[in-house]
């Protein structure tokens, strides 16, 4: 059994970072939905009238679920929030069960771990012992939060609390234990990541048709995102699909020990060629070695962001019906709600996603020095100076191509839907991202020299100061405060003109960064893991 | 005359630890050059300054004249590196690995680069997630070999090769040192240091112990002589009072000794004894090593200990 307890402390060792930041974004994003909610609708009788129309909207089912008791706040935050956090907290769950199975194989410390006197049952328990019980921290953090911001004001109850929490706890697990599965099949990290999310997209492209089709409600019980919705709080959980995930996840947890129990170390299930002809392209230099190898999961940003984009766009003409139909609604998403509020809330999306990748990018030069391999690249004739300046490059160059096919995607999604956006407004809007793009660049490098252990959590401050921006203006915060978040000072195009103090004072801290960053990095020894 | 690789007073501290104390280094231009010493003796710290990865505490490491912390580029452009720990990009294949590293370079004999392929039997179509250490090794061997850099700086690069592969990185190093290849040699492997290193350095705990050709070495460290007898010698009072005698070990008709310095009285001694045969032999590498590495205060002075060598 001690064996066992090492195992899960080292795993809850790995991920601590990773699970503060969750259960932050997670517990912030709830208290400020609830929150917003309450302060745009403080009576019930003005909900009724407004949401009712929610219902009958085909492209808002698709995107955000079937909205079933959203005349309540905890309705509310199960409708518009909970569908979205539901599939983060299912990516979460796959990406830290992969990491614990297949990445501690792939890392070789598989082999030394099971080496010991420990069989691979205990092995296999500790990762996904470990991942429940992170879960489990996520939800206590959650259901606390709410309790006191949302239970204290009486627009919750701790009932509620926690049917939101099981929700998003639930999604964790059965995705772990897809992960799980997905680790023994495949005899990468990468490759059973890239599996696991696979199996998410089905589920969410079926769970999207059976929301927005008619009559086709039953298809939602072939996905478990169907599921998932199915326990839509406020009310008391379905116990058909609590069954059916409960099942679900049992039966693939049995099988990933099972596959485990008799298959090779360090391999998957599936069969894969250690050799191939060899493909030149993207090798001339190491920015071109980085892209090369992060296509794949470049890939999936912008399938992710094109796939969001495109849906948003499509939303806006129907969106904008609604709201000549019902001014009520438009206080929903801003105080002047119009063609252009909509775009600039839909974008602000955007801009958290294309920051994220900006420091995903970072951390990707990060593990180049961690690994050893940096020190390796930089004995050959090749500077710091160049090495650092190039990645960063790359990845602020990343953030704004998706930035931009994010904003072609938003038109193109309008255009399909029948509904005429102005072009160049949109471009606008993704030029806007750069200094949003340069200053987070430039933060991640300057940690990257001082730090450089820290570069994993700069996904925090990014979380924060995007809820920052949407519960400081919720709760009206002072300015001052506000003007903190990069999010909030810039201009919201195209509901705002262009700012440009504000845009040009983040570009030169962003770029000040850079150059501090740069030229400590320059002077620092080189840090393996 | 000046190396093409030396380092003066290099010192490097992490924290509170004296990695590397004051190392004084002069190879020329064609030599082989073997770094020994134990484990965090400071070899990798030495060759990370080499390379400018970490930054000096105190001194300075040159490079072909170029000074490895602050122009590493122009130091990089004459240097090919081994690293101990073949840590590559596990996505890419032999052959892929291969063609980045030559154009981070921006040269390489692609003719020599295919005839140690063979060499060091090679698949360069596999996929780097899929190779042994020593296969991995090999490609790294390979790409360093192929600059034809002036200076190569080899740390443990025969760690987990077999011993024909090993013939194979001898044949190599050779060749290198036949075109006047300088070459850096850190290993744990005497007998490929003894076989190849013009010269060699011993480091312990930091500090530069002793160096110099393996002859000089040899002059500093006890011969080994063994002795049998046809009868039993008797008390054995007489040889351990000769000054430079070690009685190493005794039982009935046979006896070791080391020695230090001239041979005469204890051959003096040993003519009144029933001697059946004596063999005397030169220390190897490994017992220098030894006698270096066990910290029993019998270790020269860095100062008074090193030889100029052949520089």
């Amino acid at each position: 059994m001690n064996g066992l307890y090492v195992m899960v402390r080292r795993q809850l060792r790995v991920n601590r970072t990773v699970l503060i930041v969750m259960a932050a974004l997670i517990t912030v994003n709830d208290i400020v939905q609830v929150t917003a909610y309450q302060s745009v609708f403080p009576d019930a009788a003005t909900r009724a009238a407004t949401l009712a129309s929610f219902t009958s909207n085909a492209a808002l089912r698709a995107l955000y679920g079937y909205p079933y008791d959203i005349g309540n706040p905890t309705g509310w935050l199960s409708w518009r929030s909970l569908g979205f956090f539901v599939m983060i907290m299912a990516i979460w769950g796959a990406f830290i069960t992969v990491g614990a199975l297949r990445g501690e194989e792939d890392a070789g410390r598989g082999e030394l771990a099971l080496s010991q006197p420990q069989s691979r049952s205990v092995w296999f328990a500790a990762a996904l012992i470990a991942v429940t019980i992170e879960t489990i921290t996520i939800g206590a953090v959650n259901v606390a939060g709410l309790a006191a911001f949302c239970v204290t004001k009486g627009l919750m109850t701790v009932v509620d609390c926690l049917e939101v929490s099981l929700e998003l706890m639930l999604a964790a697990l059965l995705f772990a234990a897809v992960g799980a599965v997905a680790s023994q099949l495949i005899g990468t990290t990468r490759g059973a990541r890239i599996a696991a999310t696979g199996v998410l997209a089905v589920a969410f492209f079926i769970r999207t048709a059976a929301d927005a089709g008619s009559g086709i409600g039953w298809l939602r019980w072939v996905t478990p995102l169907g599921w998932f919705e199915e326990l839509h709080p406020p009310s008391a959980p379905s116990p058909v699909a609590l069954l059916a995930i409960a099942g679900t996840g049992t039966v693939l947890i049995l099988m990933a020990r099972r596959m485990l129990a008799v298959r090779d170390i360090g391999l998957g299930l599936l069969p894969e060629s250690d050799s191939r002809a060899p493909r030149r392209f993207l090798l001339g230099a190491p920015w071109q070695a980085a892209l090369r190898g992060d296509l794949p999961p470049l890939t999936m940003w912008v399938l992710g962001s094109l796939f969001y984009t495109l849906l948003l766009g499509s939303l806006t003409k129907t969106v904008l019906d609604l709201v000549k139909s019902n001014s009520a609604f438009s206080n929903l998403f801003t105080r002047s709600f119009d063609l252009n509020a909509f775009i600039a809330a839909s974008f602000s999306i955007v801009q958290v996603i294309v920051t994220l990748l900006a420091v995903t990018m970072i951390v990707g030069a990060r593990s180049e020095e961690a690994s050893g391999r940096l020190e390796f690249l930089l004995a050959q004739p090749l500077s710091r100076a160049h090495w650092l300046l190039s990645r960063t490059a790359l990845a602020a160059g990343a953030a704004f191509v998706l930035a931009l096919i994010s904003a072609v995607a938003l038109w193109v999604g309008a255009a399909v839907a029948g509904q005429d956006l102005a072009f160049g407004s949109l471009i606008e809007a993704g030029l806007n991202c750069i200094p949003l793009i340069v200053v987070t660049v430039g933060a991640s490098v300057a940690v990257l020299a001082f730090a450089p252990r820290a570069v994993g959590f700069l996904y925090a401050p990014v979380a924060i100061a995007y809820l920052w921006d949407a519960l400081g203006t919720a709760i009206k915060a002072p300015t001052w405060s506000l003007n903190l978040s990069p999010f909030h000072v810039l201009a919201a195009i195209p509901a705002q003109n262009f700012a440009f103090l504000p845009a040009a004072i983040l570009t030169a801290i962003g770029l000040g960064l850079v150059v501090v960053g740069v030229s400590a990095y320059r002077r620092r020894d080189l840090v393996t893991a | 005359m000046t190396g093409i690789l030396q380092t003066i007073g290099l010192t490097k501290r992490y924290g509170a630890t004296l990695a590397l104390d004051h190392l004084d280094l002069d190879i020329a231009r064609g030599e082989v050059y073997g770094f020994l010493g134990p484990n965090g003796a400071g070899k990798t710290t030495t060759i990370r300054l080499l390379l400018g990865l970490h930054r000096a505490t105190a001194g300075t490491a040159l490079i072909a004249g170029h000074d490895a912390w602050s122009e590493p580029v122009a130091a990089h452009r004459q240097t090919a590196y081994v690293a101990s720990e073949p840590t590559l990009w596990p996505s890419l294949t032999g052959a892929e690995t291969l063609e980045y590293l030559a154009n981070l370079r921006g040269s390489c004999d692609r003719a020599y680069r295919d005839q140690l392929i063979t060499r060091f039997d090679f698949d360069p179509a596999k996929k780097v997630r899929a190779l042994s250490k020593g296969n991995r090794q090999k490609i790294q061997l390979i790409a360093a070999f192929a600059t034809r850099a002036e200076i190569l700086i080899l740390d443990e690069p025969t760690s987990g090769l077999d011993p024909l592969m090993e013939a194979a990185f001898r044949t190599t190093v050779t060749e290198a040192r036949a075109r006047e290849q300088t070459v850096f040699l850190s290993s744990h492997v005497l007998s490929e240091v003894e076989l190849l290193c013009d010269r060699i350095g011993i480091l312990r705990t930091g500090k530069l112990i002793d160096q110099g050709t393996l002859a000089q070495l040899r002059h500093l460290t006890a011969r080994t002589v063994e002795v049998t007898f046809a009868d039993s010698p008797g008390p054995l009072e007489n040889l351990r009072d000769i000054e430079g005698v070690e009685i190493a070990a005794v039982n009935d008709r046979h006896l070791e000794l080391q020695i230090r310095g001239d041979m005469g009285l204890l051959l003096q001694a040993l003519s009144r004894l029933p001697v059946k045969t004596l063999d005397s032999r030169e220390p190897s590498l490994e017992e220098i090593f030894l006698v270096h590495y066990r910290g029993n205060g019998a270790v020269a002075d860095p100062a008074v200990g090193a030889h100029n060598g052949s520089s």
